[in-house]
């Protein structure tokens, strides 16, 4: 602190004190004086004693004098009332002004002393702004991200659920899309499980080819999200797996491709070089995960993965090797606020049996970090980003041969995928 | 003493006093005498009355008080115009020349 500014901060505590503190004597007359019936008795004692002190000049006697003055005086209780009231008026008024000016007073002294230091108080208002300025900034965030609910019908009701694996401790792991299955198949306290991945498309037909972030989606995704298309309609029960070529388009996708175009629905369109049939369009606004652009439905066929061996890892079985399948994170079900809810922590604990030799795993809510991270480019997973490491990148700048872009050990049918689910019970 | 003789006007007692107290600030009790002397003892403006204006006066911000050392040596409240005053004076003592002007014109002609 500048001496400058320590004299500043003694002469306001001085200030303080002459003005909320007084010895007890020059209260007193301070009182007396800001007293509007005293100023009044003060006022009509003068003006009486001068009157009679006039009228003993002139001859009278001194009680005579007295008694004359007050007798021509008129009605000296009255006056003495109402004078009293208009004086305790003026005073108020008085006093108003007067902190007013104190005010004005002090705040001229404050500039003036901050003028003096204009280093210090540079710095002083520059560390309020930084401060003001990032209490801002992340409220905003945590504000987004935490507090405000997602634009989905119950939406504290859905969850994300990640893998976690326990001989690499590694969490919030992709899941195999067979373990997914189990999951839907058991789980006890989650009313449904919805799974995605995105996937990297080429779409062709209706003008020159274009790479999208497509996304694919169990049969049930946009039940569990709780939405519903602006047109046509979304995924019906079993339309999943090899053979259901449908797909709904996003809303941006379909103004800027499409013309904003409603026959659009029951069109052809080719997608990786396969003919698919347009069945829905989303609302504006939505967008989950954010990068997507257009839903299809998984293409692969679990049932075959479960009981298979991979070709190319040496026969382990697709769920030892979940990271180079795909990969799920998120469920939804009772929240865990509600009666019977256990965390599970450990395999033996999970409402699941049957779950992957890896054992454990946990839920969270989900939160905009997974619903709205925008992806930049080159990032194409966007909040799933870090799910999603081991598999393949996907999307505009990615290939839509997944095998020819990701790691060479990432050579498994079909591209990596994120596996979501969720659902409002 | 003719106090009691002259029945006022309303308002009147306003304009007096301001009037008077445009030749420089004044306690209660020199507004009095002064008015006494000035009107021959006509009009009759009891002291009571007096003060009370006085106090409304300062109530309505035409006049100002404060506290001050008289003649003789004493604490006593000296009263003061405005401007605010002043201005009203002058609206209020046009208006009164009208009303005056009139009646003569009644009684005289």
């Amino acid at each position: 602190m500048s001496e400058a500014m320590f004299r500043a901060l003694l002469a306001m505590l001085a200030k303080l004190r002459t003005q909320w503190w007084r010895p007890p004597k020059a209260r007193t007359q301070a009182r007396r004086r800001d007293d509007p019936e005293r100023g009044v008795d003060d006022e009509l004692r003068y003006h009486l004693e001068r009157r009679a002190e006039e009228l003993i000049e002139r001859g009278a006697s001194p009680g005579e004098a007295e008694r004359r003055a007050v007798e021509e005086f008129g009605d000296v209780g009255r006056a003495r009332a109402y004078c009293a009231r208009m004086a305790a008026r003026v005073e108020r008024r008085r006093r108003r002004r007067r902190a007013a000016g104190d005010l004005a007073l002090d705040a001229r002294y404050a500039a003036r002393t901050l003028a003096r230091t204009p280093a210090f108080t540079a710095l002083t208002v520059l560390i309020m702004a930084v401060g003001i300025g990032a209490n801002t900034a992340v409220f905003s965030v945590v504000n987004a991200v935490l507090l405000e609910p997602l634009d989905y019908p119950e939406s504290d009701r859905l969850l994300q659920v990640w893998e976690t694996d326990t001989r690499q401790s590694t969490f919030e792991d992709p899941i195999s899309p067979v373990d997914l299955q189990d999951w839907r198949e058991q789980a006890a306290t989650l009313s449904e499980i919805a799974g995605y991945g995105y996937e990297a498309l080429a779409l062709a037909g209706d003008g020159p080819p274009e790479r999208i972030v497509g996304i694919e989606t169990s049969d049930n995704f946009f039940a569990v999200l709780g939405v519903e298309p602006a047109l046509g309609r979304t995924f019906a029960a079993d339309e999943e797996g090899p053979g259901h070529r449908v797909a709904v388009l996003g809303n941006a996708l379909w103004r800027n491709r499409f013309a904003a175009d409603p026959e659009v629905l029951g069109r052809s369109i080719t997608l990786g070089g396969l003919p698919y049939v347009v069945i829905g369009v989303m609302p504006e606004g939505f967008a989950f995960p954010s990068a997507g652009e257009l839903w299809v439905p998984f293409a692969f066929d679990v049932t075959q993965m479960s009981h298979g061996r991979s070709p190319r890892r040496g026969g382990r079985s697709y769920r030892d090797r979940r990271w180079h399948a795909r990969d799920l994170h998120a469920l939804a079900g009772p929240t865990p606020h509600e009666p019977g809810w256990r965390r599970p922590s450990t395999a033996s604990d999970a409402p699941f049996s049957g779950i992957g030799a890896a054992g454990r795993w946990r839920r969270t809510p989900i939160t905009r970090r997974a619903g709205a991270a925008s992806p930049s480019p080159g990032s194409p997973h966007g909040g799933f980003a870090r799910l999603l490491e081991r598999s393949q990148p996907l999307g505009r700048h990615g290939s839509s041969q997944p095998q020819s872009t990701g790691p060479s050990k990432l050579h498994v049918p079909g591209s990596g995928n994120c596996v979501h689910g969720l659902r409002p019970a | 003493m003719a106090r009691k003789s002259g029945a006022l006007l309303q308002g009147t007692v306003d304009v007096l006093l301001l009037k008077t107290l445009q030749e420089g600030p004044m306690h209660g009790y020199g507004v009095s005498s002064a008015i006494r002397e000035r009107t021959d003892g006509v009009v009759g403006l009891d002291d009571a009355a007096l003060y009370q204006a006085l106090h409304r006066l300062e109530a309505k911000g035409w006049v100002e008080a404060e506290w001050g050392v008289s003649e003789n040596n004493r604490r006593a409240k000296y009263y003061r115009l405005t401007s605010k005053g002043r201005k009203h004076l002058r609206a209020e003592a046009a208006t009164w020349r009208r009303f005056a002007g009139a009646v003569f014109k009644v009684i005289d002609g």
